[in-house]
């Protein structure tokens, strides 16, 4: 529909209007709120829409209340290949007319109810849900919608995409059918299968899990089997090994008989050895005790021989050690006198020296003494005198009260009137408190008593002091009494002397601490009583030392000469005890040698005594021996015995040979060998028997047979769960193939379809963003569900009001655009862009001078400003 | 010599599950390998033959149910002559065996005689039967030579039953169980044994036709019944006739069960059409166990149909499993196929995608034949 002009008459606010508008471009219709501009929209959808006779809501509230003339509309427009004006008038004298102005059916007119419906024709061949959707009404919604209601739209994009059409029911049809079918085997997101597919899927997995478990059971009968055949292999071997023993076992006992013989004969050799030997040790033995008798006679001979010589020697010996040692003896008696002479001489020295050390030391105690006396006496004076000191504060207090009299002295002075008394000329005498005095100068004094001056007989002045002249004199009173009692107190004289005193008990102080000191350092480690004590008992020795000194030599004169000649004593005595010493040495050696000597002999003489008996004893036993046997008989057994045991010997070692032979050893340790080899093997063969029976019991009870059924069974189950299976899988991915191969097809149809609607709306928002990404998502509706700027994508209901509006424009504009301009219907924009700022309604402006190429686009505002920017717009001003 | 006429069985491997046979025909095959045995026992009758030799694997293995036991013993004393069993690979002698089990041993008839001792058995006066008996799963040579030590050639009929490959049909060269020919051959030669009564092949050896089937010494007879799809006949046994000359040896069908393998080529409506004959021709379906193994290229209105066909085929056969490793059947939709869908809708672009994909053979190609199939179906094609 292209509206070309409307005319309006008392329509709400509106008394008369017309509008005209070009085929294409922008008109902006401008006016201030309330003048009538949504109403130029609703008078159209009245002219459309309703019959000259109604009395509807939309006519009854477009009638003015102050005016009682019909509401009259008038439009011309193009619709359908026919451009026509087409009128109603409500209320008053309510007509229709429609006027063919262009098309089939130019030049013809029709009215009434025939005209209504010739239009109502018309405008059901076109578009109206284009029109209504291409309307943004001030206030309305802002909302999503789809275009797809559209046919004129619909067309256009389909032209657009080849001539692919969206609606193809039965196709569409045959999807539901199939996805119905793929229903059946798979869940709806299509990624796994549906309970029904996945419990053949579980049913064939646990068949094989039977088949498994199954299969284990007749396995274990065939281990059970094998083991079986093992083991009766095993008893076969084992009972041909017993044989094979026990052949063996035969053969060896036979040589064993033959072995216990030679055995016999060796022990009868070996007895025989041993007798003869026992025979020949005897024999032995006594052959030995005689050669040992002969040996011990000739011994004792032989040290009687010895001892009798060494006698003779010792003897000998003896006199020149007697001699040496009497020698030794005197010159050991010499060196203990000298040693007593030198010690006697050293005591007495020793005694000297310490007499002289002892009155060198008594002097010595008696000076520290008298000192101690002296320092006493000085102390003791000293402390008299701090005794009579003045303390600190007590002078400190006679100084505070000296100041406060002298204070109060002074507060006299300062405080009271003052008497000035001046000279003119040579004044003459005056007599001052009654005392004549002749004054040179100025005379001046504090009145503090009454005063008097008199110019004799003329005049006599009496001043009297004022009231607290007498309160302060009183103050001063006092004060000089305290610094009086004070000093009295302390017996000075004035506080001069008791400065005096105070620094005196000071130095007295500092004196008897040094006096104290000197004494301390003097008794430094003894009490003075102690010291004393020494004094007198040094004394007492010194004294009686003269009467008890023993020597003969005279008391040295100093301490000196008795260190000196002790020192001389004392190195004469060292040299006496060394003598001494080596004296006394000689002597014990002298008479040890000469008492060795001794014992040696009588010892000598003790043994030779005792040899002689022993040779005696012996003789007299080899006599007895020789007696009993000779020599020579003696000789001759020995040699019969040790033949008698080479010979047993020899019948002992043949015995052994013969054993040898026999290889007795090889045969018992082989006898002993199979003998427990064949013990070991039937034991393993009773074992394995037992094992074998076992077995055997296992294999009866094992229910072989119902394991083979159990096993066939679910080999059988196993094959048809797999087969079933496999069935339904062909169904089921057949199923899911086709749904996915057709609706890859459908959307690759749809999306060709709603191509150049999408990239319209994206070519006009990159021109009023400014956003080469710009983009939007749509629907196969033709909904814009999503938005994409600047990198964000966001869905429509999620955008602000304004860009919302923003993108609700566009995709009109963009509609606008894309259909036939013939089709096409005006977009009409009613107060819009009212959220928009000024930069982004600047851009949309872009948009829709763009769009105004092809169509026709009616803005209505009531801005002045809004659409400023608008080149080329027409404007109409309400 | 005079004649001894005898039948020449084997591997009938009684109690034998096929895990591909679902539900009651498990129980059918099982019942008819029993039931086979009567016919045997038939044969003999109709035959004259004096015995029946069973050359090993009598039994599936040692832990049939005692059921099963009863039911083959019962079979096998229905048969009016003596059966001769001899243990082989499946059922050996030794530890666990079945040929001990109490209910062997006691319901054991008198026709029934176990062969468990290696070397001659007397059948009657001048005939005898030489046994190899398996002592063990794995033994560790020949299991037949050493039967045929100290036989003289002193003019008893002897028939060796053994059980074993010979060495040139054993697959494992290093085999140790393998049956070597050179003691056979020079024990026929010595005229030690007459004739040489084999089991572990399941295929009658030499097949009828070849060289020496009817004549030749040395025979495997086959199971009674087939056991897999190796088998591409039904089972057989052989009646010998052993008389002064060779021996003669005929064959008879005793089975009933086949293991089929149907291979066809299939490239249009035609070929499915000659296929369905072929499916109706075979009989009788509820004992016949079919493989497919296909090759071609379909339409996906075809492909539906074959898939029609063999489900519902499926429900009558005792079982019908396709071939996967063998079939190579691509599904290509023609022209008219999508007719139904608007021209240059997404519709007919997600077939033709498809189409691409299936005729491509990666790895989705039979997911996308299938995926085809459906929108087919969905789009008016024939139901499935």
């Amino acid at each position: 529909m292209r509206l070309h002009r409307l005319h309006i008459e008392n329509f709400k606010a509106i008394d008369t209007r017309d509008l005209s508008v070009p085929d294409t471009g922008v008109v902006v219709v401008q006016g201030r709120n309330e003048v009538g501009k949504t109403s130029m929209i609703e008078a159209f959808d009245a002219l459309i829409s309703l019959k000259d006779s109604s009395r509807t809501k939309t006519i009854r509230e477009a009638k003015p209340v102050d005016r009682d003339d019909p509401i009259v509309v008038e439009a011309e427009f193009t619709v359908a290949g026919e451009r026509v004006v087409y009128r109603k008038q409500w209320l008053k004298q309510p007509a229709t007319t429609l006027r063919f102005v262009s098309g089939p059916r130019q030049g013809r007119a029709v009215t009434g109810g025939e005209a209504h419906d010739a239009a109502t024709a018309l405008w059901e061949n076109s578009d109206t849900t284009l029109w209504k959707a291409m309307r943004i009404m001030q206030a309305s919604q802002l909302e999503a919608v789809g275009f797809g209601g559209s046919t004129v739209l619909r067309r256009a994009l389909e032209a657009q995409a080849g001539g692919t059409s969206m609606e193809d029911p039965e196709a569409d049809s045959l999807v539901e059918r199939v996805q119905a079918e793929a229903d059946r085997y798979w869940t709806a997101t299509r990624s796994k299968p549906n309970a029904d597919y996945r419990a053949l899927q579980t049913a064939a997995e646990e068949a094989g899990a039977e088949v498994a478990g199954t299969r284990a059971a007749l396995d274990e009968v065939a281990t059970t089997e094998s083991e079986l055949a093992i083991v009766l292999d095993d008893l076969a071997h084992l009972d041909d090994l017993v044989a094979d023993h026990l052949l063996e076992c035969d053969g060896l006992a036979e040589q064993l008989v033959a072995i216990t013989s030679a055995h016999a004969e060796l022990e009868k050799a070996e007895q025989a050895v041993e007798r003869t030997t026992r025979h020949h040790e005897a024999v032995a033995a006594r052959h030995e005790q005689r050669a040992d008798l002969r040996d011990q006679v000739a011994e004792a001979e032989s040290q009687v021989d010895r001892l009798t010589a060494a006698i003779a020697r010792a003897e000998e010996e003896l006199a020149p050690a007697r001699e040496r040692a009497r020698e030794a003896e005197a010159a050991h008696d010499a060196a203990q006198q000298a040693w007593d002479l030198a010690r006697d001489e050293d005591q007495v020295a020793t005694d000297d020296r310490t007499h002289l050390l002892d009155l060198g030391r008594l002097a010595d105690l008696r000076i520290t003494l008298d000192r101690l006396d002296e320092l006493r006496k000085r102390i003791s004076g000293l402390r008299e005198a701090a005794d009579r000191a003045v303390t600190t504060q007590q002078l400190a207090e006679i100084e505070r009260a000296v100041d406060a009299a002298r204070s109060a002295e002074v507060a006299i002075g300062v405080g009271s009137a003052h008497l000035s008394v001046t000279p003119l000329g040579d004044g003459g005498t005056l007599v001052l408190d009654g005392e004549p005095t002749d004054l040179t100068g100025d005379w001046q004094t504090p009145v503090v008593r009454e005063t008097t001056v008199e110019i004799p007989g003329q005049w006599r002045i009496t001043v009297a002091p004022e009231s607290a002249t007498e309160t302060r004199a009183e103050a001063a009173r006092s004060a000089r009494q305290l610094v009086a009692d004070l000093l009295a107190d302390l017996g000075v004289a004035d506080p001069e002397e008791a400065r005096s005193r105070h620094l005196d008990a000071e130095s007295a102080s500092r004196a008897i601490a040094d006096a104290e000191a000197d004494r301390d350092a003097i008794l430094r480690k003894d009490d003075e009583a102690t010291l004393r004590d020494e004094v007198e008992h040094l004394d007492a020795r010194t004294r009686s030392y003269g009467s008890t000194r023993t020597g003969t030599t005279p008391l040295p004169g100093s301490l000196a000469e008795a260190e000196a000649r002790a020192t001389s004593i004392a190195a004469g005595l060292a040299e006496a005890r060394s003598a001494l010493v080596a004296a006394h040495t000689a002597a014990s050696t002298t008479r040890e040698d000469l008492a060795a000597r001794s014992t040696r002999l009588q010892q000598l003489s003790g043994e030779l005594t005792n040899q002689r008996s022993t040779l005696t004893d012996r003789r007299a036993a080899l006599d007895a021996a020789r007696a009993k046997e000779g020599d020579d008989a003696l000789d001759l057994a020995l040699a019969e015995a040790r033949h008698a045991m080479a010979a047993a010997e020899a019948g002992a070692a043949a015995a052994v040979d013969v054993l040898r032979g026999l290889d007795a050893e090889t045969v018992t340790a082989r006898h002993e060998y199979v003998t427990t080899a064949l013990e070991t093997t039937q034991r393993r063969r009773q074992a394995l028997g037992e094992k074998r029976t076992e077995l055997d019991a296992r294999l009866r009870v094992m229910g072989r047979d119902q394991r083979q059924a159990d096993y066939d069974r679910a080999q059988t189950g196993l094959v048809a769960a797999e087969r079933a299976l496999e069935a339904m899988t062909r169904r089921a991915e057949a199923a899911l193939l086709l749904e996915r191969t057709l609706m890859a097809r459908q959307r690759a149809v749809r999306a060709a379809y709603v191509a150049p609607f999408r990239e319209r709306i994206e070519e006009l928002g990159r021109a009023t963003y400014g956003d080469p990404g710009f983009g939007v998502t749509v629907d196969d509706a033709l909904t814009v569900t999503e938005r994409r700027l600047k990198g964000t994508t966001l869905a429509f209901e999620q955008l602000s009001t304004g860009a919302k509006e923003q993108l609700v424009i566009l995709i009109r504009l963009a509609t606008a655009m894309l259909v036939d301009p013939v089709e096409g219907v005006p977009v009409m924009l009613d107060d819009a862009l009212g959220y928009s700022d000024r930069h982004r309604l600047q851009t949309i402006c872009r948009a829709l001078s763009l769009a105004s190429q092809t169509s026709q686009v009616i803005l209505f505002t009531c801005h002045t400003d809004r659409y400023a920017g608008l080149a080329g717009a027409e404007l109409v001003e309400l | 010599m005079g004649t001894v006429r005898f039948l020449h069985t084997s591997d009938w491997q009684l109690g034998m599950t096929r895990h591909y046979l679902a539900g009651e025909a498990q129980a059918r095959f099982t019942g008819d390998r029993v039931e086979t045995i009567r016919r045997i026992g038939e044969l003999a009758a109709s035959t004259g033959a004096e015995f029946v030799v069973v050359a090993g694997d009598v039994f599936e293995h040692h832990n049939l149910g005692r059921q099963d036991v009863l039911r083959a013993l019962e079979a096998m004393g229905s048969i009016q002559v003596p059966v001769y069993l001899l243990p082989g690979n499946h059922d050996p002698l030794g530890p666990g065996t079945l040929w001990e089990s109490p209910d062997f041993v006691g319901r054991r008839q008198h026709n029934v005689i176990l062969l468990d001792d290696v070397g001659p058995w007397p059948v009657r006066e001048g005939v005898e039967i030489v046994a190899a008996p398996w002592r063990t799963k794995h033994p560790d040579s020949d299991p037949v030579a050493p039967a045929l030590q100290g036989l003289p050639a002193d003019g008893t009929v002897r028939i060796v039953v053994g059980h074993g490959m010979l060495a040139e049909l054993q697959p494992d060269r290093a085999a140790l169980e393998t049956v070597h020919r050179g003691p056979l051959d020079a024990a026929l030669a010595a005229g030690t044994v007459h004739y040489v009564a084999l089991g572990d092949r399941h295929i009658q050896w030499p097949a009828d036709g070849e060289p020496g089937h009817d004549h030749g010494a040395i025979h495997y007879s086959g199971a009674h019944e087939t056991t897999g799809f190796r088998e591409p006949d039904r089972g057989r046994v052989l009646e010998v006739v052993l008389a002064d000359d060779l021996p003669t040896v005929t064959s008879h069908e005793v089975g009933r069960w086949l293991h089929h393998i149907v291979q066809a080529d299939l490239d249009g409506a035609a070929d499915i059409d000659a296929l369905e004959a072929r499916l109706a021709a075979l009989e009788p379906k509820e004992r016949i166990i079919l493989k497919t193994r296909f090759a071609g290229t379909l339409s996906v209105s075809d492909a539906s149909r074959l898939d029609a066909l063999l489900d519902a085929q499926r429900e009558v056969f005792a079982a019908l499993d396709s071939w996967e490793r063998h079939t190579d059947l691509a599904v290509v939709p023609d022209e008219a196929e999508f007719s139904a869908l608007a021209a240059g809708g997404y519709v007919l672009e997600s077939a033709h995608e498809l189409a691409a994909t299936a005729q491509a053979g990666g790895p989705d190609a039979d997911t996308a034949r299938d995926a085809l199939k459906l929108l087919y179906r969905f789009t008016g094609g024939e139901a499935r």
